[in-house]
């Protein structure tokens, strides 16, 4: 996952979701109907149509995540995936990750200025002055 | 990894309507390219068709020498006379033709001017429809000039002043099928009998050697020096060499444009890459190979060029059309009619379809070569 959503701007939030898995080789149709599920679990079912000019910061960083999460991977790497969004959206998308890591037993590794990570963190990490050493969580 | 059919031209579609705008223009760029291909295609078809015709036959033209429009020429009676005096019978008949470029009805056109018996046995002439001129006020067209300008039997045109009217379609070898035919008496008589007639057909005998006759004709004290000799294809081959030679460029133009593809396609897909470079890394590291997408583009770009191939059947077809019948082509007073051949599309379409595949694929080398890590630090989406 990216900071700055990184979707293709020609491709709807289905298409986009469904990207990875007809990546891998898997028809359209089916990659869809997974995709479909996918964004109604981010809770985007009413925006499936919509192109990504056409959706906030938000919901364009849920269709990322979305898209991230629909090849149902062990783990998902997210650089800075509130860096760009407001206070509001950032919250959603805090929440939507942990639901996410607990609902689909997804190993989330975050990289984030963002304190408000702190609280939802398993294991937490700080780089200081170039060295990496683990914290306790919030 | 195999894709189905309707899933890429899905994405395809879906990306060429985002960028339509930019497609469109690119689609323009690929329909002039092949427009031009046609239009110059088309146009050293119509005009190899004039010296490709069939040899003429073994006549001889006896004409003044150094005039390079025949219009110009004179012939003088004593040349006629001393023919006619030769020593020998290999001659079977000599018939003198009045030669002209005129402007008839706004048209530019050729005017022959022969003795009516002489149409079909010495000018290979035949009748397609209608009748030969019977009466005073009467002429004859070739197919070419009747095709041109759409005159049909019982037209009326005014040549040199004066009203005549088409009696028949006429069918003849080279460049005689677009001219007027008209009987000499009235040729002599419209253009008055002080002015010379330009040339002299001299229709050997049938067991007579056209070589050796050629040459007793050239050394004729009346010819020698000032009128030349020439076989009927012959002269007709030298008329005919300044169209082998437009002919030749309009060639050299024709495959150029089709080259010019693979530029443009070069162009236009370097471009395309460069601002989708960040596009290109999320694609990667979504799982795509850098193969399939340099396949995806070049499949893009071809998509654009068969519609621009298409547009332009249909913009040449229309460029031909009005061309013809309105303002017809001429070089020396020929009228060169646009013809387009169905084996110039399928070259076309094989030729440019692997040209564009070529220019996508150069172009894409570069950024395919990228690793993942420079494409997404390119430019934001």
């Amino acid at each position: 996952m990216f900071q700055f959503y990184n979707l293709i701007p020609s491709l709807d939030a289905l298409d986009n979701t469904a990207l990875p898995l007809i990546a891998r080789g898997m028809r359209r149709k089916d990659a869809i109907v997974k995709a479909e599920e996918m964004l109604e679990r981010v809770g985007l079912e009413k925006r499936v149509r919509h192109k990504p000019v056409q959706l906030s910061g938000g919901e364009q960083q849920r269709v990322a995540i979305a898209r991230a999460m629909v090849g149902q991977p062990k783990v998902l790497l997210a650089d800075e995936p509130t860096g760009d969004l407001d206070h509001q959206a950032t919250e959603y998308v805090i929440q939507l990750m942990t639901r996410l890591n607990h609902e689909l037993h997804t190993t989330i590794v975050v990289t984030s200025h963002n304190f408000r990570f702190k609280s939802e963190a398993v294991r937490l990490f700080e780089l200081e002055n170039g060295v990496l050493h683990e914290t306790q969580p919030a | 990894m195999k894709r189905s059919l309707p899933d890429i031209l899905h994405f395809l579609f879906a990306d060429l309507r985002h960028d339509h705008v930019r497609a469109l223009l690119i689609l323009l760029g690929f329909s002039t390219v092949f427009s031009c291909f046609f239009i110059l295609g088309s146009l050293a078809n119509s005009m190899a068709e004039f010296y490709e015709t069939q040899a003429l036959g073994r006549n001889l033209i006896v004409i003044e020498a150094d005039f390079i429009n025949p219009t110009d020429a004179t012939m003088d009676p004593s040349v006629s006379k001393a023919i006619q005096a030769l020593p020998n019978e290999q001659i079977e008949k000599i018939s003198p033709i009045i030669f002209r470029y005129l402007r008839v009805n706004d048209r530019l056109v050729i005017l022959r001017s022969a003795p009516l018996e002489d149409w079909e046995s010495i000018y290979h002439l035949s009748l397609v429809s209608g009748d030969w001129p019977k009466t005073f006020g009467e002429v004859a067209v070739g197919e070419g000039t009747a095709e041109a300008y759409q005159w049909k039997i019982g037209s009326s045109i005014k040549i040199y002043g004066s009203e005549f009217e088409i009696s028949g379609i006429l069918r003849a070898q080279g460049t005689a099928f677009s001219s007027i035919w008209m009987p000499f008496e009235q040729g002599m008589d419209l253009f008055g009998k002080n002015r010379s007639y330009q040339a002299l057909y001299v229709k050997a005998a049938v067991y007579a050697d056209s070589d050796t006759l050629r040459g007793q004709l050239q050394e004729l004290d009346e010819i020698d020096g000032r009128y030349l000799v020439f076989f009927e294809d012959t002269y007709s081959k030298r008329l005919n060499q300044l169209l082998r030679d437009i002919t030749a460029l309009t060639r050299i133009a024709e495959y150029l444009s089709l080259l010019g593809i693979i530029f443009g396609t070069y162009t236009s897909t370097s471009l395309s890459l460069t601002e989708r470079a960040r596009e290109l890394g999320v694609l990667r590291s979504l799982g795509i190979s850098h193969q399939e997408l340099a396949w995806l583009f070049s499949f893009r770009s071809l998509i654009i060029g068969w519609f621009g191939f298409l547009f332009a059947i249909g913009t040449t077809w229309l460029f031909v059309y009005f061309q013809n019948v309105q303002s017809p082509l001429f070089v020396w007073g020929y009228p060169i009619l646009f013809k387009l051949e169905p084996e110039q599309f399928l070259t076309g379409f094989f030729a440019s379809s692997w040209m564009i595949v070529i220019g996508s694929l150069i172009s894409a080398r570069r950024f395919f070569r990228m690793p993942v890590r420079d494409l997404l630090s390119e430019i934001n989406l």
